[in-house]
């Protein structure tokens, strides 16, 4: 179990972290999601100590993540697929680690095996593909048999192959009991992956819920109405806890009502309706309705487009 | 593709850190760069080479003459093997101690290894064990190498000098010092400054710019005191035959080794407050 207590990181005027408290559960998947800049991997960083935090605490099991023993039975870490000397062959470079611990070489064959990393194990790590840096990063992550894995953005830069291989091995790590902390910008990446989802925007928590939890919290489902008597359901309807929207004539969103008594209604003023179709949002509006006002680097494009378009 | 997790075989508590383990990764670290074989490789041969040819320049230059002990033409062959062993030597034993710990930050290992060693203090002890053998032993034998080529080569010719005066032994003892004093205080400043270019600009400065700023200062009349607790006016007394500056011998290798321990003092230091 990871957990933060009121933890702040400054950059000098930049406040990466603010006041995070979270707890990672044991036994899941959660995923750690939000824009680029949100403060994501400073957050991850923190917990395994390479960055000192302003204020507040990160503790793994109940204690600083330094204060144990064996730090990498407890964590495994995917901070970067980079933070390897270029010139040492992955099989160096996993004994290096795994001689802090007193971990055998039998175990690192085990990890090169597992990653799949056999036949480029005793090349010079420099000459690798980011796929194969992606995978020597998660074979050192796992050299420990940790019970809880740290992977930032591990799919980042990956082809698709690459990427299927990352979630099928989150996946089975899960199926065993351990605790994923996996960080994403991409929500759709998070969907498929995580029981949890944290989601984070410049540095504060904007939600912690499970997945399931995170949907129904969307701003109320809708209902797209397509009638030719729109005009009159929607006089019907409208009310201070019904908001009616029409994008062309004939078309109806209606949230606050659901669509039985949408239906209903119809029915008994004899109205005939073409559509009658609940709208459930799907976790990628509702992460960007989380997100929107706490993207740090907005996009010009949209609005110049705009511009083009009127001038 | 299924993939299964194989736990470690060995009983989890065998597996934990340890100060041995963290030098045992060091060592694993250090012998597994083609960069480090190829420094001692060079150091080695450049050392023996110059080492060798100086005394025997020397000797056909008659400054080692018949009216001279055998123990006096040993003890000189000495003094100037190791001056010469120094002067070379620290060029690439400096520059291999910076980057033991520069390369780290410049390709980003330093956060698996911090990762690793979460403590920190352990990686710079271990580094420092691993510098100080490595530059000790293979300056030691760089020296006994040359020392005894050289005498095979002289004595050949007739020359009939001899290491049986101790002091001989105390001036080829004076490379692997100097040069490790010099390796551990470079090795400090890598932590220090974290970057290739400014650590082996920092420690060469140290070396041999502020020796000459500080002579030009003796020279106008400021106190000889500052140069002589720079760590290479002290260095260079443990091969003088009087040693002379601050304390004699014994305070010549403190003034070197108390740099070395202030220099990694404040690497250890900033390691263990910065950000990684």
């Amino acid at each position: 179990m990871i957990e933060t207590q009121g933890l702040t990181k400054r950059f000098g005027q930049t406040t990466a972290v603010d006041n995070l408290t979270i707890t990672v559960q044991p036994g899941s998947v959660t995923g750690f999601l939000g824009p680029n800049g949100a403060g994501k991997s400073t957050t991850m960083r923190i917990m395994v100590g390479l960055d000192n935090p302003t204020s507040g605490v990160a503790t793994v099991n109940g204690r600083s993540y330094e204060g144990h023993q064996a730090p990498l039975r407890e964590v495994g870490v995917l901070l970067d697929a980079k933070a390897l000397h270029k010139g040492r062959s992955a099989r160096a470079h996993l004994r290096a680690l795994a001689a802090t611990h007193g971990i055998p070489n039998s175990r690192v064959a085990e990890v090169i095996g597992l990653t799949g990393l056999e036949s480029v194990a005793d090349k010079r790590a420099g000459s690798f593909s980011l796929g194969m840096s992606q995978r020597l990063g998660i074979a050192a992550a796992l050299l420990g048999d940790p019970a809880t894995l740290i992977l930032d953005e591990p799919v980042n830069g990956l082809d698709p192959e690459g990427v299927a291989w990352v979630r099928m091995l989150v996946r089975s790590l899960a199926a065993e009991g351990r605790t994923i902390f996996i960080s994403s910008h991409l929500m759709s990446e998070m969907s498929q992956t995580a029981d949890h989802v944290i989601v984070l925007g410049r540095g504060k928590m904007l939600a912690d819920m499970p997945i399931g939890e995170l949907l129904a919290s969307a701003s109320g489902t809708a209902t797209r109405v397509r009638s030719p008597h729109a005009a009159e359901i929607a006089s019907l309807l409208i009310s201070p806890s019904v908001q009616v929207t029409s994008e062309e004539p004939g078309l109806l969103v209606v949230k606050g009502v659901d669509a039985v008594r949408i239906g209903e209604e119809a029915a008994r003023h004899g109205w005939i309706l073409h559509e009658l179709t609940p709208i459930t949002s799907s976790l990628e509006s509702v992460y960007l309705e989380l997100t929107e006002s706490s993207v740090q680097y907005h996009s010009q494009s949209a609005a110049s487009a705009n511009q083009g378009a009127t001038a | 593709m299924s993939v299964t997790i194989v736990p470690i075989p060995t009983a989890a508590t065998s597996v934990h850190l340890s100060f041995f383990r963290v030098l045992r990764s060091e060592q694993i670290k250090f012998f597994t760069l083609r960069s480090t074989w190829w420094t001692l490789g060079a150091m080695t041969l450049a050392c023996i080479g110059v080492g060798t040819l100086m005394p025997l320049f020397l000797a056909s230059g008659k400054s080692l003459d018949a009216s001279q002990t055998g123990e006096l033409k040993g003890v000189i062959i000495a003094n100037l093997i190791a001056m010469a062993t120094t002067q070379l030597g620290l060029l690439f034993m400096v520059a291999l101690a910076v980057l033991v710990i520069t390369n780290e930050y410049s390709s980003g290992m330093i956060r698996s290894t911090l990762v690793a060693v979460p403590r920190r203090l352990p990686v710079l002890a271990t580094k420092t064990v691993l510098i100080s053998l490595v530059s000790f032993l293979v300056t030691m034998v760089i020296v006994v190498i040359s020392a005894f080529l050289t005498l095979a080569v002289l004595n050949s010719d007739g020359l009939d000098a001899n290491f049986n005066d101790p002091a001989a032994w105390r001036m080829l003892l004076s490379a692997p010092l100097f040069v490790t004093g010099l390796a551990l205080i470079g090795l400090g400043i890598g932590f220090m400054v974290r970057s290739t270019a400014a650590g082996i600009t920092a420690a060469f400065a140290l070396i041999y710019v502020v020796p000459i700023v500080l002579q030009l200062f003796t020279a106008l009349g400021g106190s000889e005191l500052l140069l002589a607790l720079l760590p290479s006016e002290a260095g260079a007394q443990l091969s003088a035959i009087n040693p002379a500056g601050l304390g004699g011998y014994w305070g010549s290798l403190a003034i070197l080794f108390g740099w070395a321990a202030a220099s990694l003092i404040g690497g250890g230091f900033l390691l263990k407050k910065r950000d990684a």
